[in-house]
């Protein structure tokens, strides 16, 4: 026999699930984004791990790391910036630095799952006049590396635009 | 009273012989003095005859070209549990106990209406409460709730949650219920460090994080629908993954770890991906051509993965099943800059009239192209003005991730992920970071060698 009422009936309700879309701005300072190309165009993949053995072996840390057809390119806390920079050269290679940079990430929970989301930031960003000079995505967030001097007024632009509390925006430390 | 919410996938209801191994453990579970709650996926997977993804093809193919509504296709898609749990409830009321089989609406799931990706908003615990006060084991269709009434359907329109979505059926009526526990039971005993088809011996994971098991899925694994772990977490419901077939303990997914050590958690793999690079070496309207292509992306309902840019380019990878529409949508198409968003940044050309980008696939221009070219040229607009823009794609070809909690920027963690790919002879084709992970896009030709050797050099089958 089946309970007489197995239809939803008025009583105890317990709501839940996150609301979709984006939830916090992260904006991780004192970044430095490095460009290394290799001396010459044969065996690029050989040369990249050359260049990662130089920075493991000088016991630096790298972040959005991102493979370029003539090389490398990678973030590094901005303390560490001159001490890559020389190490890299004196291994032969060029490098390229862009000091004063931060990363802003945004976070929204199942971000592949959001359709647009991506598309706004870059809306949001070219708007405010910052270049995205790199950018990386995680199935929670998306980050774009931009210049420190245009994060005031992306941070503010990217709240308005997702309706984000004042609260809802971190400023992170690296290491 | 002491509830337990046991969900049952797809393989474990997928045999009569399966599903007596599923009711074991309902059994157990009533033998520890706790009530249990069953939550069951359709049965079996992909061509089997009750599994969504043949109810959907049966749907499509009566027409291709005319796609299902969304509702009729979330109701056709909740017939697969639906069904599931009236055989379980059956195979439970044969072996002597009493059982009832709820849809998603009868077990007071309400949802959002966004049909095929809904959003549970409330549960109404009383009709489950009132089957375990009379007794009853209640066996709940996974997957699926309604929406609230409206003015055509006063009872509302049955949804389905989405991908993964009956653990999160159960992660949600666990919540729900104030369940002490929610199993999760699959065909393998628990979150392993990698997949057992390619490292057969890959050690299960006594514990692990939700944040780490939310990334392991989010990365390709199928073991437990992130969005389960999201509302355990949030709800601090204690949450298994355990085998249907053995008596293992399984994994434990916990708020932290007792070590708190940071830690190399896995090897994963996601499925088939399309790696496209736009070539743009127009400095000028770089970053508006890649506003143009993320905004279409967007348009046309494609997530991206596995974005970066270089001072020439731009890559993007997506998932294959989308291939088709992607390749519609670029090819061919002509991007026109015009003078007022060119004031704005810079001139494309000296006297200020706007340009026009052609996106075509590889260096010889396709007929489509090819006739976007010529009817610009007979309006005048070809010339200098026209400018191509080249995209290279790889179509086979798949992420592997490093899951490696609160280690992945550590010195030199990607340089020895690099070179194992490397000295394998695997290329690697672009690479994403997180805290949590290190992914590189690789071919999928080569996918198990890459889980494999990297398994092997992180020392994984020590992992626990």
């Amino acid at each position: 026999m089946l309970p007489e009422e197995v239809v939803p009936v008025a009583g105890e309700r317990v709501s839940f699930e996150r609301e979709r879309g984006v939830s916090a701005i992260v904006v991780s300072p004192e970044v430095a984004y490095l460009f290394v190309r290799v001396p010459d165009s044969s065996d690029v993949p050989q040369q990249r791990l050359a260049i990662l053995n130089a920075l493991k072996q000088a016991n630096i840390s790298i972040f959005l790391i991102k493979l370029q057809r003539q090389g490398l390119s990678f973030g590094v806390q901005a303390t560490e910036m001159e001490r890559a920079r020389a190490v890299l050269q004196e291994a032969g290679f060029s490098v390229t630095v862009k000091p004063q940079r931060v990363m802003v990430s945004v976070f929204a929970q199942n971000m592949r799952e959001l359709h647009g989301v991506l598309a706004r930031i870059a809306e949001i960003l070219y708007e405010s006049g910052a270049a995205i000079e790199q950018i990386s995505d995680a199935h929670n967030r998306v980050t774009c590396l931009i210049e420190a001097s245009k994060a005031p007024q992306v941070v503010a632009k990217l709240r308005r635009a997702f309706r984000l509390r004042e609260r809802a925006v971190h400023y992170a430390t690296r290491g | 009273m002491r509830i337990r919410v046991l969900k049952f996938g797809g393989t474990s209801v997928d045999t009569h012989e399966h599903r007596l191994m599923a009711a074991r453990k309902v059994i157990q579970c009533l033998e520890m003095g706790c009530k249990p709650v069953v939550v069951v996926s359709a049965i079996g997977r992909r061509g089997e005859p009750y599994a969504t993804d043949t109810l959907v093809e049966f749907l499509t193919q009566l027409d291709p070209s005319v796609p299902p509504h969304p509702r009729e296709k979330d109701l056709m898609m909740a017939c697969g549990e639906i069904i599931s749990t009236v055989i379980m409830a059956q195979t439970l009321r044969i072996l002597g106990y009493p059982s009832v089989a709820l849809t998603g609406n009868q077990a007071g799931i309400i949802t959002d209406s966004e049909f095929g990706n809904a959003r549970i908003l409330e549960i109404n615990p009383t009709p489950i409460l009132r089957c375990l006060e009379c007794g009853w084991i209640p066996v709940v269709a996974g997957f699926q709730g309604v929406t609230r009434p409206d003015k055509i359907f006063y009872r509302g329109a049955i949804t389905t949650l989405g991908r993964g979505g009956s653990d999160t059926t159960a992660a949600a009526l666990g919540a729900a219920l104030q369940a002490e526990a929610v199993e999760i039971y699959t065909d393998v005993d628990g979150v392993k460090t990698a997949d057992p088809d390619f490292v057969p011996d890959a050690p299960t994971l006594r514990e692990i994080t939700y944040e780490e098991v939310a990334e392991i899925a989010h990365q390709g694994a199928r073991v437990l629908h992130p969005r389960a772990a999201e509302i355990a977490m949030d709800y601090g419901i204690p949450l298994w993954v355990k085998c249907t077939f053995t008596d293992e303990p399984g994994t434990r997914v916990v708020a932290q770890l007792k070590s708190g050590h940071r830690r190399i958690t896995g090897v994963t793999h996601t499925g088939k991906l399309v790696y496209l690079s736009f070539h743009i070496p127009y400095a000028e309207h770089k970053a508006l051509l890649e506003l143009e292509i993320y905004r279409l992306m967007a348009r046309i309902g494609v997530n991206l993965q596995g974005v970066g840019v270089d001072e020439e380019g731009l890559g993007i990878a997506f998932s294959r099943e989308h291939w088709q529409r992607v390749r519609t949508a670029l090819d061919g198409l002509v991007i026109p800059l015009h003078g007022l968003e060119c004031a704005s940044r810079a001139s494309a050309l000296p006297n200020g009239l706007p340009v026009f980008y052609l996106l075509q696939f590889g260096e010889q221009p396709t007929e489509v192209c090819q006739i976007q070219r010529g009817m610009l040229d007979k309006a005048g607009l070809g010339g200098e003005r026209l400018r191509p823009v080249p995209i290279s794609v790889a179509e086979g070809c798949t992420m592997v991730s490093l899951i490696a909690h609160g280690y992945s920027q550590e010195p030199g963690i990607f340089a020895m992920l690099y070179q194992t790919l490397l000295q394998e002879g695997i290329p690697v084709w672009q690479t994403a970071d997180s805290e949590l992970s290190l992914s590189c896009i690789i071919p999928e030709s080569e996918v198990e060698k890459a889980v494999r050797v990297i398994h092997e050099r992180f020392g994984l089958h020590q992992a626990r």
